[in-house]
């Protein structure tokens, strides 16, 4: 574990000064400022009934709906591959495999590196539904945000979004540190993003295993909000953790040439 | 003492590529092993095999006596090939990162840089640094935590006549002011054999010297041959004259010792009275 905590030092170290640590704040801000914009253009596209208005709910169905079906999956994609990017360039794994630090560590600290940058976007996120709410009333009055604020219903969806991603970050991850190529992962995460993409509306039209595609899990939260989640988190979670582990297991393995 | 790195009847195939052909070698401690070798000879194929970044198809590694493991590459440093380092941080960050993996104290950064003279420029981003720089940089990383054993890959590789010097006066005197072994490949001779106390060459996988440079500099020596009609009056005058003179059937081959010249032998020979054709200069003879 120390050895762990180590090598996480020294990638948090890395990380300075590079575009994938300012997406962390950077994309979430793109979506949430994209979804003021158009909420202050086309303001009773938020107006469920006239007379009851749930303008929280709807704000926050829209931005996850942003965030989920087309955000996070390219977000993924991208800190997976800077992220792997940073030692795939110069070939630093011939220097750093030479340190007497087991190889597993690497594997593992990029992926709580990447993993942690997600659940830091997702915290902007929902930074950003607050401000957003805040701000709206203010610039166009025809919106009013009622209280209290269902915090309880932004947190529960925000954080499935991300627990349900889980599984498309460890196949990311292992694909970014396999090839070197920076355009064969991303390559390969835009086409599972679209795959995802069409996969969730198909299995929403069938309810059937489509939906289930990774790519196309997040969605599920925007698209069934009313479903319980436990045991696709499970099921997605053990996945996960079984690919990290298959994904470890190959990198130690590989040669450095 | 255990040798550093004793290697046994090692290979390495790439697809049907030989790389490595059953190399024995082993690196005496506290030297300046030269390891030597063209392009594509398979030096830095070894290197790799050493540090455990490639496996060897056959064959056996030991480090300090030992097989190859995590806890040992504490005691190594290297630098393969071109320094590794991230453009992005500056020299200081660079070796942060490494010194964070090691568990070194603060300090360990302040002699690294010290030792090949970067402290004014530590706080500079490596994107900035002259190429000259950043071999030095990569020297400072493969130093960080005072290994026993220092692996270098063509250190000298984009470096100026006095920066040349300045590593080869840190290589050389590494055994004397730390015990370090060094292990230094390059495809340069004359840059090696200024520094290496003992020497390898290898080509095309296969070791073809392994001994001191006063060796090596002994059987480099050129043999002339010559035939002659009175061979046993030809062996005398150039005994006489200082030359170490061997008979090969019908010719004597001469390794001159100084700077004797096959027309000087030539010289000789005729004005003594013998005759025969021409010495020819053989290019080694077992």
């Amino acid at each position: 574990m120390t050895m762990l905590l180590r090598v996480l030092h020294a990638e948090a170290l890395k990380m300075k000064r590079t575009i994938a640590l300012k997406m962390v704040v950077l994309l979430p801000s793109i979506v949430v400022a994209l979804m003021l914009f158009l909420a202050y253009a086309a303001p009773f596209t938020f107006v469920q009934n006239r007379g009851i208005h749930n303008e929280w709910a709807a704000l926050t169905t829209a931005v996850l709906r942003l965030w989920a079906l087309l955000t996070l999956p390219l977000y993924i994609t991208l800190e997976t591959a800077l992220v792997a990017g940073l030692d795939h360039t110069e070939n630093q794994w011939k220097s750093l495999l030479t340190r007497p630090v087991a190889r597993w560590t690497f594997y593992v600290a990029k992926l709580i590196v990447v993993a942690g940058m997600v659940v830091a976007s997702t915290v902007v996120l929902v930074a950003g539904i607050l401000i957003d709410g805040a701000i709206l009333p203010r610039i166009q009055p025809q919106v009013v945000f009622g209280f209290p604020v269902p915090w309880a219903v932004i947190l529960r969806e925000s954080s499935l979004i991300t627990g349900l991603a889980f599984l498309t970050i460890t196949i990311q991850h292992w694909v970014s540190l396999r090839w070197r190529s920076f355009p064969v992962a991303v390559g390969v995460g835009t086409v599972a993003m679209v795959a995802g993409f069409l996969a969730a509306a198909i299995g929403r039209q069938i309810d059937a295993w489509p939906q289930y595609f990774p790519w196309a899990l997040p969605m599920l939260v925007v698209t069934r909000p009313s479903h319980d989640f436990t045991a696709v988190l499970l099921i997605s979670g053990a996945v996960g953790l079984a690919v990290a582990g298959a994904g470890c297991w190959d990198f130690c393995r590989r040669e450095v040439t | 003492m255990e040798p550093p790195i004793r290697i046994e009847e090692v290979w390495k195939l790439y697809g049907r590529q030989t790389a490595v052909c059953g190399l024995n070698l082993s690196v005496p401690p506290q030297s300046v092993y030269g390891f030597l070798g063209p392009n594509g000879a398979g030096k830095s194929t070894t290197i790799r095999m050493v540090l455990g970044l490639q496996r060897p198809d056959r064959g056996r590694i030991s480090l300090f006596g030992r097989p190859l493991e995590t806890a040992l590459l504490r005691r190594i440093g290297s630098m393969v090939e071109s320094p590794s380092l991230y453009l992005h941080l500056t020299g200081r960050e660079n070796l942060e990162i490494h010194r964070r993996l090691l568990a070194l104290p603060n300090r360990a950064i302040d002699e690294a840089l010290d030792t090949v003279d970067l402290s004014a420029v530590g706080n500079r981003l490596v994107r900035n640094y002259s190429s000259g720089m950043k071999q030095r940089l990569g020297l400072a990383q493969a130093l960080l935590g005072d290994p026993e054993l220092l692996l270098l890959d063509e250190p000298t590789n984009g470096l100026d006549p006095a920066g040349i010097h300045e590593v080869r006066s840190l290589v050389r005197d590494l055994p004397t002011r730390r015990g370090v072994t060094v292990f230094l490949s390059s495809h340069l001779l004359a840059e090696v054999e200024q520094v290496a106390t003992h020497l390898a060459i290898i080509s095309q996988g296969q070791l073809k010297f392994e001994g001191t440079p006063e060796e090596l500099q002994e059987r480099s020596k050129p043999i002339i041959a010559v035939k002659v009609d009175q061979m046993d009056l030809a062996e005398e005058m150039l005994t006489r004259f200082g030359c170490t003179v061997t008979r090969d059937r019908d010719r004597l081959l001469i390794a001159p010792e100084g700077r004797w010249e096959p027309s000087q032998i030539n010289s000789l020979l005729v004005s003594g009275g013998t005759r025969g054709v021409p010495p020819f200069d053989a290019a080694r003879h077992a």
